[in-house]
């Protein structure tokens, strides 16, 4: 079954400063705006591209992550050729040349690269054009971040031509705020010769650019920087997850989640719809399904099936799917989730 | 463990819902913020491990098909059994349009032949309740019976709420002995819930044996009849039940779910209430939004003040409007400054700018997609 392109989704990181949210899951799982998972933006994005087989990449104890995908039918990739499937990363008896054998039997013109855990809206089909149009080996997406934030991330630094010319990570004083999305398109013909050529090297992030995106400039290989403007949030720590939270509610203009032209779609729940008692105050706040509130909340952000009782204070927190915030406690800038053992995290 | 099957009867035309079935039947007409009422008796089923469905539907079925789709939210899409829409449809001498419940099953013959289950359950579509049918099926098994009823002890009800079903005479050891006669009116009266329960062998020999133009109703015109030469049994169902027949019963039921001990014995006991996903993004609640005692679905945009009522996914409520008593349908949109009370507002109604719509609470006014208040 021939497709013009495929796309791998790395799955597979776990970030240590996110510890306590991580324990049994990887980045992608991590709950977001009071209902999704991160996975769902990049999963959704290329429902709405188009692109309707996807190799998702993970490493981890993964049967969450496939109890979440289930056989794909939430982003309608639930079909006879292509679809969703779950790829191995690492670990014992990982090889490349299986991801390889994956994506032959597709035998795509390109593959597109994506990283699961990061939260935007984006249609990857002028991304697609751009690297036809230009012939590319290569072409990765880039996005205006602030610039106190850039040292972060890795810079790259294009022509008007939007010809690639320098990359740099992490730099102390850079001279451009454009990064790097891990969003890269490649010719699969391309792609294929350099992942051979380390069949010992992980399917990480961290290796797609070490070991093929590097070494592909370096030979001088024609690469591309596409321009996305819009919403795009990195989630590093608590901290940057705390914020693109709150930014559904502060910077509501920014993503818009009630957009039906772009819906993101994610497994369903069997929840009730949630119930606001008579002494339930809500403002400003984002509330799932499932919940019962007979406290006051405001500048909040309440996953599926939290109860809330009464005389209860929430105030510019996340509370997270299945918490109970038992009667007359106050919460003021709390991160709560059900983890095992109970924990919690201020921020 | 024994074998089940389900057939799901719905109801025709019912003039007493008014416009609410205007482009729809009872079956799919919206309930209780996200579902749909068929969703109660399906989910029932399917939480009683009843995996092989027959639903009988002949009036404004689309919506009711597109709801169902293949079923997969029920886990119905299946290779063995699943669900199958039984529709009219016309072909040898004695096919076409249904005359009742002992018609369609009558005309559906070879569905129920072609089942390898060793018991049917006969459900009506338009009743609101939780029950396992496997308890009816240990009650029946324990008294040996033939077939089983079940019904609950109302305390107020009219001939007029009920009009689908007779009432049941019943002795101590819960065996039917015969109907109350339709006219009789008391305080007390024993409503069957729209549930039989018999074997799939009897009920194949019933049928056939009956069949009659005369014989339209099921329970009424076959069972009934059989009563000198079958045990039938009555099964007492005690928990909340509501059969959807009327504009009001609809708004009840509605206005019952604003309870939590209610919303725990429909939805979290014995199972959960499955129905087609929205998709929707969660609720957002803006700077002065003001929600007490109410319902709310995902993808609410909430501006203004709600109190007692229930909303479906997707619902706008402006800036300074107030909605009161009211259940709103999908996608509706309240723009800023309306008063809303004791209204039912339709799938993708508007109502615009500082208009009042004030209904009752025992007649509630109903307003459909064109704008305008109709009752």
């Amino acid at each position: 079954m021939q497709k013009q392109v495929i796309a791998l989704m790395l799955a597979n990181k776990r970030k240590n400063e996110l510890r306590p949210l991580t324990q049994n899951i990887s980045k992608s799982l991590m709950p977001y705006g009071g209902k999704y998972r991160i996975i769902d933006f990049p999963l959704s994005n290329c429902m709405h591209s188009g692109i309707d087989t996807v190799g998702v990449i993970t490493q981890y104890p993964y049967w969450e992550l496939m109890a979440h995908i289930g056989k794909g039918e939430a982003w309608d990739m639930y079909h006879k050729s292509g679809g969703i499937t779950i790829l191995k990363g690492a670990g014992p008896g990982y090889d490349i040349r299986h991801t390889v054998r994956y994506i032959e039997q597709f035998c795509p013109q390109y593959v597109l690269i994506l990283s699961g855990d990061n939260i935007y809206k984006m249609d990857y089909t002028p991304m697609l054009h751009l690297h036809r149009q230009k012939n590319a080996d290569v072409t990765l997406s880039a996005v205006q971040v602030p610039w106190d934030i850039a040292s972060q991330f890795r810079i790259v630094y294009a022509d008007s031509e939007s010809n690639l010319y320098k990359i740099e990570l992490n730099p102390k004083f850079s001279e451009n705020n454009l990064a790097s999305m891990g969003v890269y398109i490649f010719k699969w013909d391309i792609l294929k010769t350099y992942l051979l050529e380390q069949p010992k090297g992980l399917f990480s992030p961290y290796c797609i650019e070490q070991n093929i995106l590097y070494p592909m400039l370096h030979n001088g290989q024609k690469a591309c920087v596409y321009r996305f403007k819009g919403y795009w949030a990195d989630i590093t720590s608590i901290q940057s997850f705390w914020k693109a939270n709150m930014d559904l509610l502060k910077r509501e203009w920014a993503l818009d989640m009630h957009d039906k032209d772009w819906r993101i779609y994610t497994g369903s729940s069997e929840l009730f719809v949630h119930y606001a008692s008579p002494t339930a105050r809500i403002k400003r706040s984002i509330v799932g399904e499932g919940c019962i509130i007979h406290g006051k909340i405001t500048d909040s952000i309440l996953f599926p099936g939290v109860t809330v009782e009464k005389g209860a204070v929430i105030e510019d927190s996340i509370v997270m799917s299945g918490c109970r915030i038992g009667k007359n406690s106050v919460l003021r800038n709390v991160c709560c989730a059900k983890i095992q053992p109970w924990k919690s995290i201020v921020p | 463990m024994h074998n089940i099957m389900g057939i799901i009867m719905t109801s025709d035309q019912n003039p007493a819902l008014k416009e609410l079935i205007e482009h729809r039947c009872t079956a799919s007409l919206p309930l209780g913020g996200k579902y749909s009422v068929i969703d109660f008796v399906l989910s029932n089923m399917v939480n009683a491990g009843i995996y092989d469905v027959g639903l009988v539907a002949q009036y404004k079925f689309r919506s009711l098909i597109h709801h169902i789709g293949s079923g997969k939210e029920w886990d119905l899409d299946r290779k063995n059994g699943g669900i199958t829409i039984l529709t009219p449809y016309l072909g040898n001498a004695h096919s076409g349009w249904y005359h009742g419940t002992a018609d369609a099953l009558h005309q559906n013959l070879s569905f129920l032949k072609n089942s390898t289950s060793d018991y049917v359950v006969i459900c009506r579509e338009n009743c609101i309740y939780k029950l396992s049918y496997t308890k009816i099926l240990d009650f029946h098994l324990a008294r040996n019976a033939d077939i089983t009823v079940a019904y609950k002890q109302m305390d107020h009800c009219t001939v007029q709420d009920f009009r689908h079903a007779p009432f049941l005479q019943i002795d101590g050891t819960h065996k039917i002995l015969g109907m109350q006669p339709k006219s009789f009116y008391s305080k007390k009266a024993n409503v069957p819930i729209g549930v039989c329960l018999l074997k799939r062998e009897l009920c194949i020999q019933l049928v056939e044996a009956c069949a009659a133009p005369g014989n339209k109703d099921m329970l009424e015109h076959i069972f009934m009849k059989k009563i000198p030469d079958l045990n039938i049994y009555a099964y007492p169902f005690k928990g909340y039940w509501k059969c959807i027949n009327t504009v009001q019963s609809y708004y009840k039921c509605n206005m019952d779910l604003l309870n939590l001990k209610r919303q725990y014995e429909l939805f979290k006991k014995d199972g959960p209430i499955y129905t087609r996903t929205d998709d929707s993004s969660p609720a957002k609640y803006c700077e002065n939004a003001d929600v007490r005692n109410s319902l709310i679905a995902g993808g609410c945009h909430i501006k203004g003040r709600v109190q007692n009522s229930i909303l479906f996914p997707g619902v706008t409520v402006g800036k300074g409007a107030v909605v009161k008593n009211s259940i709103v349908m999908h996608n509706a949109l309240i723009e800023e400054d309306v008063l809303l009370t004791n209204a039912i507002v339709d799938k993708k109604a508007s109502i615009t700018h500082r208009r009042a719509v004030k209904g009752v609470m025992s007649n509630p006014i109903l307003i459909g997609s064109e704008g305008e208040g109709r009752c």
